[in-house]
């Protein structure tokens, strides 16, 4: 009898222990990198913690896999050679996928289609001569203006924007079509007189998905299933509703 | 064990039950498959809803929030209290007619083109015209015409992926049904097939073997083509063939060991052995029943004047005299050399004498002519007693000191 008990004593070890292991996992936690001053994608709120359609859904996304994930807040204009390099797993930002950005990293499926906005004075239209182009650096709309030849001054977040304009520093931006809906909204934009254009150029338009580091194609595969479940139980769109006034596609 | 009869084609129980089982084997298999066909069919459905039907269905109602968010826009483009949230409203209707799944919706793409034009149309005109209120009235509707038009569209796909799995679902079931129905038949089919080779036969070679016993008649067994069966059979039959030799073996010791060979009546042991119950049955139902010793004359004599072989012969034909005199309810043996004993039953003394007188006078009768000129004559002494009320040896005691005294009175007569 003993001898029986200490037979199934070790097959129970043995069937319950690599469930043990199997909860912590072999990555415990994700390192996300984040951006902030970009409303409403990713931003402080004024209760200090950090929320944004971006940041929210990639919660929503580490629940799914059943993982904790870190947000470490970087530049738009670091943020891409940071994943590159690994020293994030992915990054929870609002990325145009451009085959010189792939080069360079790895993304998700695209989770919505995003066109770019030009805002400036009164009358002023995009690649006119007086024009100076506020643009974020790092952003493919910065790539673009250059490309273009314009005159540009660049700024470190989306929040600078309205103070550059308002400062006058600059008389025209060019930004993602979501940012432009809290750029439009901000005081110093009330009473501007600016006035804006959809643009939708390849370059500047296109699908938006996570960077995600090329040392781990086995993250990209567990978010792209995390994103479809995302999608099917409805909380992509509670998010959506959260944040934006349309649903994305 | 001998070969089966000739002209009988046997088969063996395992080859045909083999085969049964194999055919069965089979037919249940393809009856599976072709169960298992709609089974395939139906999780094929299933995986249609949930990766194809219902994501798009989700798509639907995602262009329906859309329409619906143009509509609040237009409102507030049109009658927002301060200029960037008109403004604010244009972009978001720009934004959303700009959307990929409004722009590949013709109806949803040609209304958010409207709608757009109508917003920037009325930032010239004064609020409140109540043009505008009229043309904002019938986008409106329009907008909700459009939306119900693309929440059927979204349930469709659904409805009909859902009815096609009930469908072959229900199939589904039919077929099992049918599948369970033909399997319960051929299981009895199978359970009919074993009682018809095994255990019918069995149960009447049970019954042939219960009743085997050395008698002519053959046992009745079944005909049979299974090769086990047959087997059986042919043993069955081949123990009757021995049990038979048996019996006449056994006849044939018991006729020696209880018939004097010479005159073919019974020894004096087996007279002995038969005559005891039959005094005592006449005993018990108080009936009449006589005793008799008989002696042949001189026959010493016969012995030494003709030889040991006619004196057989006159032996031999003393016995067939008696056989042929006796009714069948009497006994008599051999008792000695020359000496005979006779139990006659139901027989008065007076009925016993005129008896014992016939045999007497048949015996006297007697005559064995031969080539050397004429045989011997023989005669009987006969002495009975009336044993209706003695036991046998008593009465045979008696018949014996009358025998005697049938002697001394000059033989050839009956005493007692």
């Amino acid at each position: 009898m003993p001898r029986l008990f200490a037979i199934l004593a070790v097959c129970l070890a043995v069937l319950l222990l690599p469930r043990a292991f199997a909860r912590t996992g072999a990555d415990p936690v994700l390192r996300v990198g984040v951006i902030v001053d970009s409303r409403p994608m990713s931003f402080v709120a004024a209760d200090g913690h950090l929320t944004g359609f971006n940041v929210e859904l990639a919660r929503e996304l580490c629940a799914t896999m059943q993982v904790r994930c870190d947000f470490v807040v970087s530049t738009l204009a670091e943020v891409v050679d940071a994943v590159s390099r690994g020293l994030f797993d992915f990054a929870a930002v609002s990325l145009v996928i451009t085959p010189e950005r792939e080069r360079k990293v790895l993304f998700s499926k695209p989770y919505y289609r995003s066109l770019s906005a030009w805002v400036a004075t009164q009358g002023l239209q995009p690649g006119a001569g007086r024009a100076t182009v506020a643009v974020v650096r790092g952003s493919v709309q910065a790539a673009h203006a250059r490309a273009q030849g314009w005159k540009i001054l660049e700024v470190g977040h989306h929040a600078e924007i309205p103070e550059a304009a308002a400062s006058g520093k600059a008389n025209a931006a060019l930004l993602p079509m979501l940012t432009m809906l809290s750029f439009l909204q901000h005081p110093a934009m009330a009473s501007s007189g600016w006035e804006y254009q959809l643009l939708t150029e390849p370059g500047i338009s296109g699908n938006v998905g996570f960077a995600i580091t090329p040392a781990r194609p086995d993250l990209r595969e567990r978010l792209n299933q995390a994103i479809d479940r995302a999608r099917a139980d409805g909380r992509f769109d509670r998010i959506n509703s959260a944040f934006l006034p349309f649903r994305l596609k | 064990m001998t070969p089966p009869p000739s002209g009988q084609r046997l088969r063996p129980a395992a080859r045909v039950f083999g085969a049964v089982a194999a055919g069965f084997l089979l037919v249940l298999v393809g009856l599976m498959s072709w169960v298992a066909v709609d089974h395939y069919e139906a999780r094929q459905t299933a995986i249609s809803v949930t990766s194809r039907s219902l994501p798009q269905s989700l798509e639907r109602l995602r262009l329906v929030r859309n329409l619906e968010a143009l509509r609040i826009e237009g409102l507030r483009a049109v009658n927002g209290p301060t200029e960037e949230s008109r403004r604010h409203a244009r972009f978001v209707i720009d934004l959303i007619a700009g959307n990929p799944d409004v722009r590949q919706d013709p109806e949803s793409a040609m209304l958010a083109g409207q709608i757009a034009d109508f917003v920037r149309a009325s930032v010239a005109r004064a609020p409140g015209d109540p043009e505008v209120e009229r043309e904002w009235d019938r986008l409106s509707r329009a907008i909700a015409i459009v939306a119900d038009r693309v929440t059927a569209d979204g349930m469709a796909g659904i409805t009909a992926d859902a009815e096609r799995m009930e469908a072959q679902v229900r199939h589904g079931t039919y077929k099992l049904l049918a599948v369970v129905l033909i399997a319960v038949m051929a299981m009895l089919g199978f359970l009919v097939m074993i009682e018809r080779v095994f255990i019918r036969p069995l149960a009447r070679i049970d019954v042939a073997l219960a009743a085997l016993d050395g008698k002519p008649e053959p046992p009745s067994l079944p005909a049979t083509r299974t090769r086990e069966i047959a087997s059986i059979n042919q043993a069955t039959l081949a123990l009757h063939a021995a049990m038979r030799e048996n019996e006449r073996i056994r006849a044939g010791l018991e006729a020696l060991a209880t018939t004097d060979a010479l005159t073919q009546l019974s020894n004096r042991r087996h007279f002995m052995a038969e005559a005891g119950p039959a005094v005592a049955l006449a005993h018990r139902h108080r009936r009449a029943v006589t005793v008799a010793m008989a002696d042949l004359d001189h026959f010493k004599r016969v012995n030494d004047e003709h030889g040991h072989a006619v004196g057989d012969a006159v032996l031999a034909q003393v016995g067939s005299v008696f056989r042929a005199s006796l009714r069948a309810t009497d006994l008599c043996c051999r008792y000695g050399g020359e000496e005979f004993a006779f139990l006659f039953p139901e027989t008065s003394l007076a009925d016993a004498h005129l008896l014992a007188d016939r045999v007497r006078v048949a015996v006297e009768q007697l005559r064995f002519p031969s080539d050397t000129g004429p045989g011997p004559r023989v005669s009987l002494s006969i002495g009975i007693a009336d044993a209706s009320t003695l036991e046998l040896e008593a009465a045979l005691g008696l018949a014996d000191e009358a025998l005697y005294r049938a002697k001394r009175g000059g033989r050839n007569r009956v005493e007692g």
